[in-house]
């Protein structure tokens, strides 16, 4: 809430009127700050436009990149698991069914990369400035999206190319998206916390997102894991995302089911725990770099 | 209507130093520590950290600042100053105690801080503003008056990096001061860009506080202290020592003062606080009275000559360079340079400054540097760089002390020399 306050001759807008803002040591259990994040809205679309801008400025082939990166992605797992393993693609195209896992992957995997650098790379910012932290990860949950946008009309192109025919699945992309967002930010706001005080977890979680992501099945089919594995296997919310993907685009995949709430609910404590621990490391992190 | 505007209770910051080197910073060494010795391990990760191994930046400051009130803030380097600035800045906790700000808090810490190079000013200004905690909104309606202070309206649509660093500096201060905070934490940086600009900022903070701003002023510069603040405290190793009227504060200030530069010894200036561009910097500076007698000493209505070496990064020109005396009260008694081109050759050169009469009384006088480049640009500036002590002559003689000496002018000689091999 924003008050005017009339100082000297002029009035001005305070964030709050009368109480002041206190700056104490960290006691006991502090809340999660969503009002703070709010007051700061503004910035989280300053800092994802910026991202985006900067991001494109300074490539010859500028927004070309965020399509060819999965486009290239989706060419040589073709050529290495469709063409040379021959692995079987649900039905449809191997190029198709690759790239519409390898979307919301890129868009997962985006948004934990960022916010597991996040306090590293606004370290500039972070250590002269005072605004609330999870404006920097939130904000690259907007400018992956920007790229993730154009990424899927490219799919909607290849979907239209294959005679696959459109259904009104589509209106779920946006909560699959969200669900990939929660997960990714879960994730790698825990990763930001513990790479502040331990410089390896930067090397160790590289390696631990390529194992995620054959544990997921981007480039490949869920239904070659053994059935006694499925229900450990569907608590991955990335596994729910790339199914849902299929399921909409090309109608193969896994439809949503009550492991689908299991699984989100998952992402969402990942994501509050994550918030939390995050929060307590940003107002000393200063101290630690 | 509360007219406090920051309130200060027993802060205190401790930071550990030893205990960083033991303690693992990978997580792999912490694991193998919890596998190898779990016991060293809790011992070392639970234990509150002994004496030895902690240093107290801050202890037991208490302290208010009223609405409109200007505050200064002394320190030799590493009494705490910087810390203070900031804890109320929000950049980290304090570890004990607590502080209290009553509304917009703006911090000139750095300004021009999150400026993006390769976006343009415009872009930058929202950038910078938002960061600052701003509105879009509240942006857009200052956004005119940023770009006239600034002065940089022509090169507003031009990426950043095409920018001079005076330019940058000043659309930086510009967003920062419009952001017209009700308590304004300032560190130096009052002293940046050039003469003019420096000129129109501070008349733009004396309007903040007419207004009902309230300033923590934080400067080596005693001078500056002196002419804008009522009040300020002292801070020695963390502690607050005293908290009156500012003349009061900076004699103790002074009193306190060890570094005394001797005659013929060089001294270094790579640890000193440097302000400006950096494109032409103080190297070491030492000098000399010539009288054998005084063992080379200063001394009234003697000469006394500098000797200047600075590093260039370019090839090029500085336009002025002069070294200032102040009186312990902060007041400039003599500014012996010159304004005019001197080429420099990249790498090391070397000044000399004669004054030929020194027209000071015996006693201890603060020294500072000022470098400047082509349009005014600072380049270097050291504010308090060392003391020199002036001392009575043999057999003295009585002569007329006028302290605003530099009104008076005494003949200055200024020479770019090659002494090097």
């Amino acid at each position: 809430m924003v008050f005017m306050q009339k100082v000297g001759k002029k009035e001005i807008p305070t964030i709050s009127a009368t109480s002041g803002v206190i700056i104490a040591p960290l006691q006991g259990w502090t809340s999660l700050g969503l009002r703070e994040i709010w007051e700061y809205r503004d910035l989280i679309w300053s800092f994802a436009t910026r991202n985006f801008r900067v991001r494109y400025r300074q490539m010859a082939l500028g927004p070309l990149w965020s399509i060819l990166s999965p486009l290239i992605d989706m060419i040589i797992f073709s050529a290495i698991f469709g063409g040379l393993a021959k692995l079987p693609s649900e039905g449809v195209p191997y190029s198709i069914f690759a790239y519409t896992g390898l979307i919301p992957w890129g868009y997962f995997s985006g948004i934990t990369n960022a916010a597991a650098g996040s306090l590293v790379s606004e370290m500039d910012v972070i250590s002269k400035i005072y605004f609330p932290r999870l404006v920097i990860p939130f904000s690259n949950v907007l400018s992956l999206l920007f790229d993730n946008v154009i990424s899927l009309l490219i799919l909607m192109v290849m979907v239209l190319y294959f005679h696959i025919p459109f259904t009104w699945r589509l209106i779920l992309v946006p909560a699959y998206l969200a669900l990939a967002a929660v997960a990714g930010l879960g994730i790698g706001l825990w990763l930001a916390t513990l790479a502040v005080r331990y410089r390896d977890v930067r090397n160790l979680a590289g390696y631990g997102l390529q194992v995620l992501k054959f544990v997921t099945p981007v480039v490949y089919s869920a239904s070659l894991i053994p059935e006694k594995w499925q229900t450990v296997y569907r608590l991955n919310p990335v596994y729910w995302v790339v199914e849902g993907f299929r399921w909409i685009f090309l109608g193969s995949g896994q439809a949503p089911n009550l492991m689908i709430g299991i699984s989100a609910a998952l992402a969402v404590i990942l994501l509050i725990t994550g918030m939390y621990v995050f929060q307590r490391t940003e107002r000393t992190i200063v101290d630690w770099l | 209507m509360n007219d406090i505007a920051v309130k200060a209770e027993n802060l205190g910051k401790r930071y550990r130093i030893n205990a960083a080197e033991n303690r693992s910073r990978t997580l792999g060494r912490t694991m193998l520590d919890m596998l190898i010795s779990p016991f060293n391990y809790l011992h070392t990760s639970l234990q509150e950290p002994s004496a030895e191994e902690t240093l107290w930046a801050l202890r037991n400051v208490s302290f208010e600042v009223k609405r409109g009130e200007v505050l200064g803030v002394l320190g030799q380097n590493g009494a705490g100053k910087s810390t203070l600035l900031r804890i109320l800045s929000r950049i980290t906790l304090p570890t004990e105690g607590w502080a209290q700000t009553f509304g917009r808090v703006g911090s000139l810490l750095q300004v021009g801080t999150g400026f993006n190079p390769e976006l343009t000013g415009r872009e930058n200004v929202y950038l910078n503003g938002t960061i600052l905690g701003m509105k879009k909104n509240e942006v857009d309606r200052k956004f005119d008056e940023i770009v006239d202070f600034s002065g940089v309206q022509s090169f507003i649509d031009t990426p950043i990096k095409r920018y001079s660093s005076g330019m940058i500096v000043r659309l930086g201060f510009s967003v920062a001061i419009f952001l017209n905070p009700e308590v304004l934490l300032v560190d130096e940086v009052l002293s940046v860009g050039d003469a003019a600009f420096r000129q129109k900022s501070l008349e733009k903070v004396y309007e903040l506080v007419s207004e009902g701003c309230s300033v923590m002023f934080v400067s080596h510069d005693l001078f500056m202290i002196q002419r804008l603040c009522k009040r300020a405290i002292l801070l020695e190793a963390g502690k607050i020592i005293e908290s009156s009227d500012t003349s009061v504060m900076i004699e103790h200030y002074l009193s306190k003062i060890t570094n005394i530069l001797a005659p013929r010894d060089w001294l270094d200036l790579s640890t000193s606080i440097h302000q400006g561009t950096g494109e032409v910097r103080f190297l070491r500076i030492s000098y000399h009275s010539g009288n054998s007698a005084l063992e080379n000493q200063a001394y009234p209505d003697g000469p006394l000559e500098f000797q200047l070496e600075v590093e260039s990064g370019i090839v090029g020109t500085v336009s002025g360079v002069s070294i200032s005396f102040f009186d312990l009260s902060g007041f400039r008694l003599i500014n012996a340079g010159a304004i005019r081109n001197f080429s420099m050759k990249q790498g090391l050169n070397s000044f000399r400054i004669l004054i030929h009469n020194l027209h000071l009384k015996p006693g201890t006088y603060l020294l500072a540097l000022w470098l400047v480049g082509p349009a005014e640009l600072l380049f270097d500036q050291i504010l308090s760089m060392a003391y020199i002590n002036v001392v009575p002559e043999i057999e003295p003689v009585v002569v007329d002390i006028n302290p605003y000496h530099d009104k008076v002018t005494s003949q200055v000689d200024v020479s770019v020399v090659d002494n090097l091999p």
